[in-house]
């Protein structure tokens, strides 16, 4: 009984060691984007290439996508208005949001961010090192993370945003949002 | 024992979701970059083909010859991951490839039935697919991008409005081309 336990508890690491979830710390890895003025005052940063950690506010909300992948694409609107729904709520703006383009260049970020009217700022991951330091999530996936110095993962969702408004209610909970 | 099987059902649950989400394509590793060699070469007349599509119509290529750019997409095969994840790219992209005055084909060795069922597992692919089954690979084999075991490169090929052949990227299979360096290349043909 006990080795099988034991190979179900090393299965289980072994697939689920490298995928950040909850309760997990949020890698604090370096984003690259091209911001305009208005969205590195949005995150309170002075260069196009921040840290998680050096985001200013009190949670951030992630969603993790690719200009190729299908859900993404279907998710879009929907996420856009996510943000416009929390962002009406949240005068003091304590949730960023922003979105980070797995496995994109440049130019794919760019054609994604106006297709899709994408209203907060999304970064580039052409070499995939942020996909690795994630884990090789899948897209899209969705992070609420508590910003500081040690940003700290407080929700992660694998998979297409079946439910925007229990996402909503998280995210209100989350932040104490009315 | 109590907190060992604890652990192990904790663990496992945050195991699953991150299997469940994976999207469900044939793992085929990392292959060879590239195992065919050119035959046609940039200033060459596209050789032509017709091509059974998804449609239900076959499409022939000299049909748009005076009157679009063409860029034809070979990709290796459907249901793998990385061809998975470059069409629905270029299929919310068509507009801009429209601005060129160009469309776009696909092009794979995989029967239509196959095709049609990954199209719609892709939000369904609008721009011509067409199928390059029968005889096996043959339009793959006449531009010189039939890979040994029966499939195609992951190539892409713009041709002007005289049919001409005027970029050539016979890409690393294992990689997806950038939407930018293909958008640069057909700004060239303005």
């Amino acid at each position: 009984m006990k080795r099988i336990l034991a190979t179900l508890f090393a299965f289980a690491i072994l697939f689920s060691a490298s995928t950040v979830f909850a309760g997990q710390p949020f890698p604090d890895v370096s984003l690259i984007g091209k911001l305009s003025s208005d969205q590195k005052a949005y995150l309170g940063v002075s260069g196009d290439t921040v840290k998680v950690s050096d985001i200013k506010g009190d949670y951030l909300f992630i969603e993790a996508y690719s200009m190729y992948c299908p859900i993404c694409q279907r998710d879009a609107a929907e996420v856009n208005e996510v943000y416009e729904k929390i962002t009406a709520i949240d005068p003091q703006v304590r949730v960023k949001f922003i979105g980070l383009a797995l496995g994109n260049t440049a130019y794919e970020v760019k054609f994604y961010q106006k297709k899709y009217s994408v209203p907060f700022p999304l970064f580039v991951d052409e070499d995939y090192a942020v996909h690795k330091a994630l884990g090789e999530v899948g897209t899209p996936s969705f992070y609420i993370v508590k910003l500081g110095p040690k940003p700290e993962t407080l929700y992660m969702k694998e998979g297409e945003l079946k439910d925007k408004e229990a996402l909503l209610k998280m995210i209100k909970a989350t932040a104490g949002l009315k | 024992m109590r907190k060992t099987l604890f652990a192990t059902l904790v663990a496992l649950l945050l195991a699953f979701p991150a299997l469940a989400q994976k999207p469900t394509t044939y793992p085929v590793g990392q292959q060879t970059p590239r195992d065919s060699v050119l035959k046609v070469a940039v200033g060459d007349l596209a050789p032509d083909f017709e091509l059974p599509s998804i449609t239900g119509k076959k499409v022939r290529l000299s049909d748009y010859r005076g009157k679009s750019n063409v860029v034809i997409s070979f990709v290796p095969a459907a249901w793998t991951p990385v061809c998975s994840d470059q069409w629905p790219g270029y299929n919310i992209a068509q507009e801009m490839f429209k601005e060129f005055d160009t469309v776009l084909i696909g092009i794979s060795v995989d029967n239509t039935p196959s095709q049609y069922a990954w199209s719609e597992a892709m939000n369904t692919i609008s721009f011509p697919v067409l199928s390059d089954f029968w005889p096996h690979g043959a339009v793959s084999e006449s531009y010189g991008v039939l890979r040994s075991d029966g499939v195609s490169e992951r190539a892409l090929f713009i041709l002007d409005k005289q049919g001409v052949i005027q970029y050539i990227d016979v890409h690393d299979i294992n990689a997806r081309p950038d939407l930018g360096v293909l958008v640069e290349e057909l700004a060239k043909l303005k």
